[in-house]
């Protein structure tokens, strides 16, 4: 997903052609609905064509007028939170819709006021690609300039790897800690790549055999393998290093994640027992031991408690991130499933569900109830399940950067809350 | 999604105490437009922010923490890597005032770098039933060399605002470390090129001392 709406094609133009008409949207806190580039590709942009993306609200609730007098109103799916635009009265093309991927923020030089962009899967005039203007074109040409020139052994040219692997969206690497054969497929796919892996793999059956896990030098370990995968890519010298290093560094803990699991395990076994019984304690002294709301303990959160002990059942590192990703959206839809019986909520109004909670779950709702679930599924081995994904899984390098880096703290948390 | 190398990522950690309001103004800056009357639940305890300030980008992880005085030891876990600290409390509530003053004391003593720290009023809309006078909280800021902001995440009162101080002084800082490294002839700051995640200087000066005392 492109979703870059400041240096996008058509905030551009307004940006540089349309000064007076940015002012005003600006001054007058209008938003833009901004196409992502990808769907503008060929695309002609004029001031028409921008004026149908620039929104002001009207009296009427979810309905928004584009600068040129159009109609766009503003579905909001009530299962899924996903939000819709539909273009209405003025368009061309009536009842065209177009799905909001991200809201964000610009601000011009020394202003304070910021413009609200708001980034939509496709323009809201489906007939504005024939339109004639050449503007666009040759700034999209060099966009998404993906790197489609890994060249297979044997010279052919390889359609590997993605636009995603190339940018690191994680679809790839999903793949590739999930079955070890898709990922070595990757990478005997990587011209040149037959020594560099051969001597990868050696190095890994040598740290097998030898290398002895230690308490709190993970950190070490991990950048040893780190190491591993860094000199398999720079071996192999291949055109998209980044995709290469990834795919070595999966392989390797694919490899390893056995001896990982069983080493760790042992070394944490006394504080996974500790935690067990803290888990048992916890559930024991009440229903609502943990200070979960009282709104949640009606709520079927089987699938996340399930989630939860999944975890035991995985020896990946990165399929154990996965997982923690999971149960996290299996929590949200379980309280949605709660909820939705019980009426509509607020966001910003009184916070009351049905007569009494939050649609809203911040961390002051969602630790507690981790502990809660937690002690529930009983997990097993909680410590080492940490450990392991924290040092392991190296989730600044799979896909959800920042986001797995809160979960992994989540997860820290919780280990803290019941070991200290 | 890998860090984009276009934006420069910075953590903002959330702090106060439970039912301040903190999940609230995250979401009502994250989600402004469209979280209305927003009809489903929503996770809201990590969102993202991008914001677009002349040349330069910024992405914002806004974390937000348990406020509950149960779970106030797992702070550090939270807070220990961030670059800014949004500290809230409710001003019809003296205590989650005074637990300001608490999540100040341990960012100086656990956070050993330099980080930005703002102070928002919140509730301004139940300002009828005030407990800390605007005066006493304004002067606090002062003397913490914070940011202060009168916010209210229901009608929407100072968020935005909040946030692009938070996001102006971070890339202050920033650029204040650049020219400190290039003038030290050092190399700029770590992890810029492999992560575009910003790291900070250790420094033992007080937190946030180049913060505008005031914003209101």
């Amino acid at each position: 997903m492109d979703d870059d709406a400041a240096a996008s094609p058509l905030f551009t133009y307004l940006r540089t052609k349309l000064p007076d008409l940015l002012e005003r949207a600006v001054s007058e806190g209008w938003k833009v609905a901004v196409p992502q580039a990808s769907s503008l590709r060929g695309a002609a942009i004029s001031q028409a064509l921008v004026e149908s993306h620039l929104l002001r609200q009207t009296a009427i609730r979810d309905e928004w007028k584009t600068a040129n007098g159009r109609t766009v109103v503003v579905v909001k799916d009530s299962g899924s939170g996903s939000v819709r635009l539909t273009a209405g009265r003025g368009f061309p093309v009536q009842g065209n819709t177009v799905s909001v991927l991200a809201e964000d923020l610009w601000y011009g030089p020394s202003s304070d006021q910021g413009l609200q962009l708001v980034s939509v899967s496709e323009p809201l005039e489906k007939d504005s690609l024939s339109t004639l203007n050449s503007y666009a074109t040759t700034v999209l040409e060099g966009e998404g300039g993906l790197p489609q020139n890994a060249y297979l052994r044997g010279g052919g040219r390889a359609t590997l790897p993605s636009a995603e692997v190339a940018r690191g969206d994680g679809g790839d690497e999903h793949r590739w800690c999930e079955d070890d054969k898709k990922c070595l497929e990757y990478i005997e796919g990587i011209a040149g790549s037959g020594r560099p892996l051969a001597e990868l793999e050696g190095r890994l059956v040598e740290f097998s055999r030898t290398y002895i896990f230690a308490r709190n030098y993970e950190g070490e370990t991990a950048e040893k393998l780190r190491g591993f995968a860094m000199r398999f890519a720079e071996e192999t010298g291949a055109p998209c290093f980044d995709s290469a290093y990834k795919a070595a560094l999966c392989h390797t803990i694919n490899i390893l994640e056995s001896k990982i699991w069983s080493s760790l395990k042992d070394i944490y076994a006394e504080d996974d027992m500790k935690a067990r019984s803290a888990m048992s304690r916890k559930l024991s002294a009440s229903c609502s031991g943990a200070g979960i709301s009282e709104e949640f303990q009606d709520v079927d959160f089987s699938e996340p408690v399930s989630g939860f002990r999944g975890l035991d059942e995985t020896q990946s590192p990165a399929m154990k991130l996965f997982c923690l990703q999971g149960i996290q959206k299996k929590t949200i839809d379980a309280i949605r499933k709660g909820k939705n019986h019980k009426g509509a909520v607020t966001v910003f109004g009184t916070s009351q569900l049905g007569s009494g909670g939050s649609s809203v779950v911040g961390t002051d709702e969602l630790l507690p109830l981790w502990i809660h679930l937690v002690s529930r599924a009983g997990v097993e081995n909680l410590m080492t399940n940490f450990v392991v994904i924290k040092f392991f899984s190296f989730f600044s390098l799979i896909g959800g950067g920042e986001h797995n880096n809160f979960l992994v703290t989540l997860m820290e948390s919780l280990v803290n809350y019941f070991l200290y | 999604m890998a860090p984009n190398p276009k934006y420069t990522d910075y953590k903002v950690v959330v702090l106060g105490e439970g039912r301040v309001g903190k999940t609230s103004l995250i979401l009502r800056y994250v989600r402004q437009i469209f979280a209305e009357n927003q009809q489903a639940t929503i996770q809201a305890s990590f969102l993202t922010k991008k914001l677009t300030l002349g040349n330069s980008r910024v992405q914002l992880a806004i974390w937000d923490t348990a406020g509950q005085e149960r779970f106030h030891a797992l702070g550090p876990i939270y807070y220990r890597d961030a670059d800014a600290a949004l500290l809230v409390y409710d001003i019809t509530d003296r205590d989650s005032f005074n637990r300001v003053k608490n999540w100040v004391k341990e960012l100086r003593k656990f956070v050993q770098k330099e980080i930005v720290v703002v102070i928002a009023a919140n509730k301004q809309d139940l300002a009828r039933n005030q407990q800390i006078p605007d005066e006493e909280s304004q002067e606090y800021a002062k003397s913490i060399k914070a940011g202060h902001f009168k916010t209210s995440a229901k009608a929407g009162k100072g968020v935005e605002h909040m946030f692009l101080h938070i996001s102006r002084q971070l890339l202050a800082q920033k650029s204040a470390e650049i020219s400190t490294a290039a003038a030290s002839g050092g190399s700029g700051p770590r992890g810029t090129v492999t992560t575009g995640r910003r790291s900070v200087i250790i420094s033992d000066e007080p937190a946030g001392s180049d913060a505008k005392s005031s914003c209101c």
